[in-house]
């Protein structure tokens, strides 16, 4: 005990002490931009992490075609009935289409708050400790995605990206814990309205998204689809989050509180598409919501 | 002095434990997430223990930073944590090797002695900083009992072999 504390072990230790503290608060304070040393380690490490992951991914999907191929004749029969109906949508899309664009043409609109391109990618890894929770995917910089786009799987909001290197990218999910949560402006769409609110939370007990800030006093009802509003100047209009599982009163009895059925799959995200919107991107400081 | 082939032997089980982390973490989340708690795999805290019985001070102490630095950028974004963790360990095993001797149970026992210290550490920075709200009781019950759980599994069924294949290579030079 009394060798422990001589001056030179004592001096080592607090040395070691401070320049801890400096280099986890400096990094910490640009948490999100990840400085060039950085982002090379990121993609090198990603590329060893697809060395694993891109052959269990095609194992996977081997096996789940090779379970598929059971259910082949019923999917078939099923299938075959959706067709009849698909050609008629088909037409009525293609004139709504046409349509649409005239309008945009003539009120001379760039872009809307629905129109973004796809950047398809899979999943390397996840943040093991879950303190941050955080998904390590195959696309950066060098395939088009900057920092805030919306990332979506299984046809469900999953987060935004949170860090971009050239060939890889961090992206924060929605699961994360409240202080650290990726606020995103939704609406619950009813049949002649649209309800605005805020998804700030995740209960973990429940599995579900929680939504607050909700002004309207309309009745919300289970099942009422919950999409993106793309107010906010980050996520486009039109993604879909999930469905309402639960209405309470929030924490002050003043306005409603929605847990939120998620659309995607938070414990089997495999493949990603990322939301490259159109209309301008707004900057965003950390720790602001959109 | 570890000859090239031990070094590269230990760089490899650094370099598949801090991926395999990650994979795992990934693939079976459904399966981490227990009504226990959250399962956290540590498989390279497990590696450094074990290799550090058997690697010089210097080699273990370069690893720790590089290794931990490499954890820090991919999985967090921030440095400081896994560095100065796994610099623990090592700085620990160090101490504690001059009264065990390197087999499973001492491996095992360590784990659990050294999972718990670091664990807490990491909850007392991340709280600190502000990440997270979760209370030292919900931490306790939630994250640490179930991490101490599996990586001490991991630990007893896999240290044995570890352990003969760090054996065979240095034997064999």
């Amino acid at each position: 005990m009394k060798d422990f504390f001589n001056n030179k072990k004592l001096i080592t230790l607090l040395i070691s002490f401070v320049i801890f503290m400096s280099v986890l608060l400096f990094t910490f304070k640009s948490m999100g931009v990840a400085s060039y040393p950085q982002q090379m380690i990121n993609d090198i490490t990603a590329v060893v992490g697809q060395m694993i992951s891109k052959p269990v991914n095609a194992l996977n999907t081997l096996f789940s075609d090779v379970n598929n191929l059971q259910d082949t004749f019923e999917e078939n029969k099923n299938l075959k009935k959706e067709l009849d109906k698909l050609a008629e949508i088909q037409v009525e899309l293609a004139t709504i289409n046409k349509e649409n664009e005239e309008l945009k043409t003539e009120l001379d609109l760039q872009s809307t708050l629905t129109d973004y391109d796809l950047i398809t990618g899979s999943v390397i890894a996840r943040n093991p400790d879950r303190w941050i929770d955080q998904i390590v995917i195959d696309r950066g910089s060098s395939h088009g995605l900057i920092k805030g786009m919306s990332v979506m799987s299984n046809n469900g909001l999953i987060g935004r990206v949170s860090e971009v290197s050239p060939t890889s990218s961090k992206v924060t999910l929605l699961t994360a814990p409240a202080e650290s949560a990726v606020l995103t402006s939704a609406e619950v769409v009813l049949e002649d309205q649209v309800i605005f609110g805020v998804i700030d939370a995740y209960d973990a007990s429940k599995k579900k998204l929680v939504m607050e800030q909700i002004i309207s006093t309309e009745e919300i009802k289970e099942g009422d689809e919950i999409v993106t509003s793309g107010l906010g100047g980050v996520v486009p209009r039109g993604l879909l989050v999930g469905k309402v599982a639960e209405v309470t009163l929030d924490r002050h009895g003043l306005g409603q509180r929605v847990y939120i059925e998620p659309a995607a799959d938070f414990d089997n995200i495999r493949f990603i598409t990322v939301i490259n919107r159109e209309a301008e991107l707004l900057n965003e400081s950390p720790g602001e919501s959109e | 002095m570890n000859n090239w082939k031990e070094n590269l032997l230990a760089i490899i089980l650094m370099l598949s434990s801090l991926i395999l982390d990650g994979f795992t973490a990934n693939y079976w989340s459904t399966g981490l997430d227990t009504n226990y708690g959250l399962m956290v795999p540590r498989m390279i805290f497990l590696v450094f223990i074990i290799l550090t019985f058997y690697y010089e001070k210097n080699f273990m102490i370069i690893s720790a930073v590089i290794f931990g630095f490499l954890m820090d950028t991919y999985y967090l974004g921030f440095l400081g944590i896994y560095v100065l963790s796994l610099l623990a360990i090592v700085m620990a095993i160090f101490k504690f090797k001059e009264l065990v001797q390197a087999n499973v149970v001492s491996y095992t026992m360590l784990t659990v002695v050294l999972i718990t210290a670091i664990e807490i550490f990491i909850y007392g920075v991340i709280r600190i900083l502000g990440i997270t709200g979760i209370s030292i009781q919900e931490f306790l019950v939630e994250k640490l009992a179930a991490t101490l759980f599996l990586n001490t599994l991991i630990m007893l069924f896999s240290s044995y072999f570890i352990q003969k294949i760090i054996l065979k290579t240095m034997d064999k030079n």
